[in-house]
């Protein structure tokens, strides 16, 4: 394997209160094995690579708040994200609408290149669905962003969802990072001849 | 506690650290020793411990001297490290860790832990016992405080706050584990007193100019610093108890234009005897050239030659304004007063400052850190004591840069304070101005050895300086960010307060149970911390020691997400009743710059501080915060 370029991502979770975000991420992060295990805050910080064909790309993941009382505080998590995944329970439909209100305020507060994943949490749990699939499919698509249901009970489609998110984003971004520019010579030059 | 092996571990690490360093902490008085070569040692210094002169050892008979790098005292080595003769304590290490005293308490009689120790004895042959602790008096600091290093601080309140996690606390944390005496890695301790001697010698650096350091890169002559006692005099003064005169170095310095005159005068008088008319001639001369000399050391003379490196590579915040063009000024002044400057000129060729020897010692031991393996020094450790290497060098560029940008933002602070009664106030002033100079003294380092700006090395560098920096000028920084946020920061006191009251009434007076010590310890120390970098550390700690004291008290340990996570620092903030603790998080979201730091769990423990606060700012009734409905 080459050994590529890793790309830094900050990805953040949003979505209504007990949908399962954090069972998400913890499912994807502590579901494999990886040689360094990097400090964690809990499963409310976490981070793990994605390894591509042509790039490496690891996530931090920023875990948010669902209560409607923290919903105010969201915008302070997803500022500078370059990804996003809006979680809702395909159990419960009041979720579902909360991750419509989600992906609008992302759409119009967030970053304009933000990358959206809807993620149809508990899927494992058919019998109870109250929303279908085709529903969340036909919503994701007039809305241009991805869609897939998820069980993190079962890990199905889980490495999916993130692998498929790490696709969709600009490898050839500029990493924010602090640089050092070159500063043109000062306009006084007080050198003198002798 | 730590056992008798670890402790002799952790010593001998310490030790072998000095070793390599040349420098040796006297964790009684709190003195950086070096040891001093004869040739450098001034025959009229007296022994700080028995008032005896000090003996020229040129045949290895009489005792070897040591001089402390912080201060300027010498004293002879067996009187440094004897138990039986006390002598001052340092007053600029005693200096720098006044904000540490408030921080450390130590209620144990640590005589135990030490009284087994030894160090070895000035002649390195056999070992003496190191002296029992004495019981600490009010004048005295704790052992903790040797070095007042953020990390090495950050390292004991951590060891300390995970035992008091575990334990039942009844209290305020009140033991801390001296530095010496801690489980700790080869590069914190290095680092350490890295960092405990650029603070303590920037501090001394105005006022000394007698001393001469045993390390070779010290010991170019600095009549040339004369240069910067006039401007560095000035702004002492208005610069209050924030820039304290260490007095063992005014008496030399007063006597320079003494004994300038009176070496030109006995040069003229040996020329006429040896020379005859022709020897008083230059004789003559050489009293001319003295007396000009003097006069330009008086003037704080400009001698503009060479501008060195026009290409300068600067740090570059785009989000931050600072008055560029004043400070761009201030720079180039400094610059152009730098006594290397000087170096060019004819005396200086003549008289070179640095024989090749040094320059040659000072360059392998640059090469001997860069090519140390990662395992042993890590690269920001690398970074740092490369950095350390250029501003401890009295005659480098940076460090006189940043005497000077230390002044200048001094003096400009003074006459803010002087503008804000008369209401012409700029809020910002104090914060743009220290971002300026973090920006100059970086560029000055970047502007001596260009390798720093490389992208993985300049992160490092930036928060290096930073730390330097603030360790100067924290105090008025905050002063003008506390000033801002006064009202908010007095209104959720007002809330705490309320919510005190009202919980000694009714059902949340159980509400400890779900509160963690050492997150509350860890919480507590933000306002201590002194750089951007060390606040986000603990503000980390805060949240890791919840997460896992959550972690711990829960059945099924799962991990704790945000939905809980948040919930808890906001009680956490509400326990505490972290003094003006709006002002602390101004101040990181003014100074935490580190992109890669912010992205990571450094900047997701600065967003839920800010985010819970913001929520406590805005609430009228924390005890829905106590409510267990969706822990």
């Amino acid at each position: 394997m080459s050994s590529s370029r890793v790309h830094h991502f900050k990805l953040v979770l949003l979505g209504d209160t007990a949908v399962g975000k954090s069972c998400l991420v913890v499912r994807f992060v502590r579901d494999e094995f990886f040689e360094f295990q990097e400090p964690t805050i809990g499963a409310a910080f976490l981070t793990q690579t994605v390894q591509l064909d042509e790039s490496t790309v690891k996530f931090e993941i920023w875990d948010t708040a669902g209560q409607e009382r923290y919903r105010s505080l969201a915008p302070m998590y997803y500022r500078g994200a370059a990804a996003a995944i809006i979680v809702y329970d395909i159990t419960n439909p009041d979720s579902f609408t909360g991750a419509k209100s989600w992906v609008k305020e992302l759409q119009r507060r967030g970053d304009p290149n933000v990358v959206i994943a809807l993620a149809g949490n508990k899927a494992d749990l058919e019998s109870r669905r109250k929303v279908e699939f085709e529903e969340a499919q036909s919503y994701a698509e007039e809305n241009g962003i991805l869609h897939l249901e998820t069980s993190a009970k079962n890990a199905n489609n889980v490495k999916a969802l993130f692998v498929e998110l790490a696709k969709k984003l600009p490898k050839n971004a500029p990493q924010p990072e602090r640089e050092a520019f070159p500063l043109a010579a000062p306009q006084n030059d007080n050198r003198n001849c002798c | 506690m730590i056992s008798e092996n670890e402790s002799n571990r952790s010593l001998e690490k310490t030790i072998e650290c000095m070793a390599n360093s040349d420098v040796c902490s006297d964790p009684y008085h709190y003195h950086s020793f070096v040891s001093v070569s004869f040739i450098l040692l001034p025959f009229y210094k007296i022994c700080l411990g028995c008032d005896e002169r000090l003996e020229v050892d040129v045949f290895g008979t009489s005792r070897p001297s040591v001089r402390c790098m912080a201060c300027g005292v010498y004293a002879h080595r067996c009187c440094a490290f004897s138990k039986h003769i006390k002598f001052d304590k340092c007053s600029v290490n005693y200096t720098n860790n006044k904000e540490l005293r408030e921080l450390s308490t130590v209620k144990d009689d640590t005589s135990d832990d030490m009284s087994h120790l030894s160090l070895p004895s000035e002649d390195g042959k056999d070992s003496i016992s190191r002296p029992a602790i004495e019981p600490l008096d009010s004048h005295e600091l704790p052992i903790s405080e040797i070095s007042p290093s953020p990390s090495a601080s950050f390292i004991n309140e951590l060891l300390v706050a995970s035992k008091s996690d575990n334990v039942e606390s009844d209290g305020p944390v009140t033991r801390k584990v001296p530095l010496h005496f801690a489980s700790h890695g080869f590069n914190v301790v290095s680092q350490a007193l890295q960092e405990n001697i650029i603070v303590s010698f920037n501090r001394l650096m105005p006022k000394e100019n007698d001393n001469r350091s045993i390390h070779s890169d010290d010991d170019r002559a600095s009549s040339s610093d004369e240069n910067n006692s006039t401007s560095i005099a000035t702004c002492s003064k208005n610069s209050g108890k924030l820039f304290e005169p260490s007095e063992p170095h005014t008496v030399i310095r007063k006597h320079i234009p003494l004994f300038t005159v009176a070496g030109s005068i006995v040069g003229g008088f040996v020329g006429v005897v040896c020379a005859g008319p022709v020897g008083g001639v230059i004789g003559a001369a050489g009293i001319v050239a003295g007396s000009h000399l003097q006069e330009r050391i008086d003037e704080a003379r400009v001698i503009e030659l060479g501008e060195g490196t026009q290409q300068l590579v600067l740090l570059i915040r785009p989000s931050i304004k600072i008055p560029e063009q004043i400070w761009f000024d201030i720079y180039q002044q400094a610059k152009q007063r730098y006594p290397g400057n000087f170096g060019s000129g004819l005396v200086q060729r003549l008289i070179p400052n640095e024989t090749n020897a040094a320059r040659r010692e000072r360059y392998e031991r640059e090469v001997d850190i860069v090519e140390t393996g990662e395992d042993e020094i890590p690269f920001a450790d690398k970074v740092l004591l490369l950095a350390s290497r250029i501003l401890n060098n009295k005659d480098s560029l940076p460090n006189h840069v940043y005497r000077e940008l230390i002044d200048a933002f001094r003096c400009r602070a003074l006459n803010v304070q002087y503008d804000e009664d008369q209401n012409h106030l700029n809020r910002q002033q104090r914060r743009q101005d220290s971002h300026a100079v973090i920006k100059y003294v970086t560029a000055a380092l970047l502007e001596t050895k260009a390798g720093f700006g490389s992208s993985s090395s300049i992160i490092h560098l930036a928060a290096i300086v930073e730390s330097l920096v603030f360790s100067e000028i924290y105090g008025l920084v905050m002063e003008e960010i506390e000033m801002e946020y006064e009202n908010q920061d007095n209104e959720l006191l007002e809330k705490v307060a309320n919510f005190e009251r009202k919980k000694c009434q009714d059902e949340y007076s159980g509400y400890k149970s779900c509160i963690s010590e050492a997150a509350l310890n860890a919480l507590h120390c933000i306002p201590q911390a002194h750089s951007a970098v060390d606040k986000l550390r603990y503000c980390v700690a805060f949240l890791e020691k919840i997460s896992e004291h959550f972690s711990n008290n829960t059945e099924t340990r799962s991990a704790m997400g945000a939905d809980s996570l948040l919930k808890m620092v906001c009680q956490h903030i509400v326990v505490a009743n972290v003094f003006r603790i709006n002002s602390q998080i101004a101040f990181l979201e003014e100074f935490a710059c580190n992109e890669e730091l912010l992205r990571g769990r450094e900047g997701y423990s600065l967003v839920t501080l800010k985010a819970s606060i913001h929520f406590l700012n805005s609430s009228t009734d924390f005890t829905e915060i106590f409510c267990h409905d969706e822990v």
